[in-house]
């Protein structure tokens, strides 16, 4: 069975048909080409899936296409604006946050969800928020810093505004 | 394909519609995290699959006179940040807040947690501990209404049945207004309860007036002491930790069978009753 799906996909529009019960993972490497969206264990363990849905952290492995519609979707490729990097993108880089890469884009959409709702986030509560994602490189000190500094940057461009 | 037909209802009158095309071939999901997290890898097929993903009436909490009701499709994320919950039910909220990762938080349900009926659901222990009640639409469109944790016991007469969705959980408030959560795991977070704790007290000035305990992850279904009125009377003091530590073990020495498990879980559950006596001078202490 097939079904019309539309969502916003790093801020554009998107219509297309598919089985509904596609995972969203499959969705977005495979039919849209957008590979910066990892699997790596396909139970909602590792993180490296992480793809933001109307703001929220979620596992795309563990999402279904038809639910998507509606929605709007955020993937590691739609954090630039202008070519621009991220503020997060750009401290991972800072902080040498980034060794293998394979949890990175899940590990910073993980961030950002929680910097959007929290800019001030304690060192705590950052390690809370990225409890599902795991790094095999081991580079969590790293990994932390670069949110935190990440925070401060935001914060500053925010008063600046 | 793995699925012949896909539904997807928005309201109460199309769900009961489509509940008619399930077979037991069927599925009915919301979140996805215990469903796919189950198959990804693996090749799996349903005749029927309805997502409750637009159902919006079936992701409401609120107070209905003395009753929190808490939509069957509300998530984990929803339910720990609901300032209804954390005020009357903070049990339930602690729970929520506990379970799986953000990520998993951020799309799993209270219905599917219960639904599933693992052993070591978290929610599960919480609806024993406040004694709610599920509402279950059936494909006649006529509700039946049980014991939540009647759904979970695979015995029981009032276990879901394959054409059956659970839209509510009605939770009683409780006269007591301290309550905690506590699980132990392989890990500190992200980690699914090797047994579990859910109670709610009340102080009686210096003592400890009324206390209920629910254990979770030790049988099939959450268990809790008959009578932990001995524990009830009694200040705060070694008196009364000691007899935490005496009384808990004993408990659960008597409730489980013999199997491989029995002693860990005999000696864990001593550790979940120190928390929670801790935690219960923690709130006496805040209360001075």
């Amino acid at each position: 069975m097939m079904k019309d799906i539309r969502f916003i996909l790093n801020r554009t529009s998107v219509r297309l048909t598919c089985p509904p019960e596609r995972r969203m993972l499959d969705l977005l490497r495979n039919d849209l080409h957008l590979t910066g969206t990892k699997e790596g264990c396909g139970e909602g363990e590792c993180g490296a899936c992480t793809i933001l849905v109307n703001g929220e952290a979620v596992h795309a492995c563990l999402m279904m296409a038809g639910q998507a519609d509606g929605t709007e979707i955020t993937t590691i490729e739609g954090l630039m604006k202008d070519s621009e990097l991220h503020p997060l993108q750009q401290a991972f880089i800072d902080h040498i946050a980034v060794s293998c890469g394979f949890c990175t884009p899940g590990m910073i959409l993980a961030s950002k969800a929680l910097l959007d709702h929290l800019p001030n986030p304690t060192e705590q509560q950052v390690r809370e928020a990225l409890a599902g994602n795991i790094c095999r490189c081991s580079n969590y000190e790293e990994i932390i810093a670069a949110v935190l500094d990440a925070a401060r940057q935001l914060r500053k461009e925010s008063k600046c505004r | 394909m793995p699925v012949d037909l896909y539904l997807q209802p928005h309201s109460m009158g199309e769900l009961i519609h489509d509940l008619s095309f399930l077979t037991t071939d069927s599925s009915v999901v919301a979140g996805c995290t215990d469903f796919l997290a189950q198959r990804n890898g693996k090749t799996w097929h349903a005749d029927v699959l309805i997502s409750l993903s637009e159902m919006k009436c079936l992701k409401e909490i609120r107070a209905v006179e003395s009753v929190i009701s808490v939509g069957a499709a509300c998530t984990h994320t929803q339910i720990s940040e609901n300032h209804l919950v954390q005020t009357f039910l903070p049990t339930l909220a602690q729970a929520a807040r506990q379970i799986g990762s953000k990520q998993i938080r951020n799309r799993g349900t209270i219905g599917g947690n219960i639904a599933n009926a693992s052993p070591a659901g978290d929610t599960i222990v919480c609806a024993a501990l406040y004694g709610a009640e599920a509402i279950v639409l059936q494909p006649s469109g006529e509700r039946r209404i049980v014991p939540a944790v009647q759904l979970v016991d695979r015995t029981s007469s009032e276990w879901l049945q394959y054409n059956e969705v659970i839209t509510e959980f009605r939770f009683p408030i409780p006269s007591c207004d301290h309550g905690c959560f506590i699980k132990l795991g392989t890990r500190s977070s992200v980690t699914i309860s090797r047994i579990s704790l859910a109670a709610y007290w009340r102080f009686e000035k210096d003592c400890l007036g009324q206390l209920s305990v629910w254990l979770g992850a030790i049988m099939p279904t959450p268990i809790h002491p008959e009578n932990p009125g001995r524990l009830c009377g009694l200040s705060l003091g070694e008196e009364l930790h000691g007899r935490f530590l005496k009384e808990f073990p004993a408990f659960v020495n008597g409730a489980m069978a013999e199997r491989p498990s029995k002693g860990y879980k005999v000696q864990a559950v001593k550790g979940l009753a120190d928390d929670l006596y801790q935690r219960i001078c923690r709130e006496a202490a805040v209360r001075r």
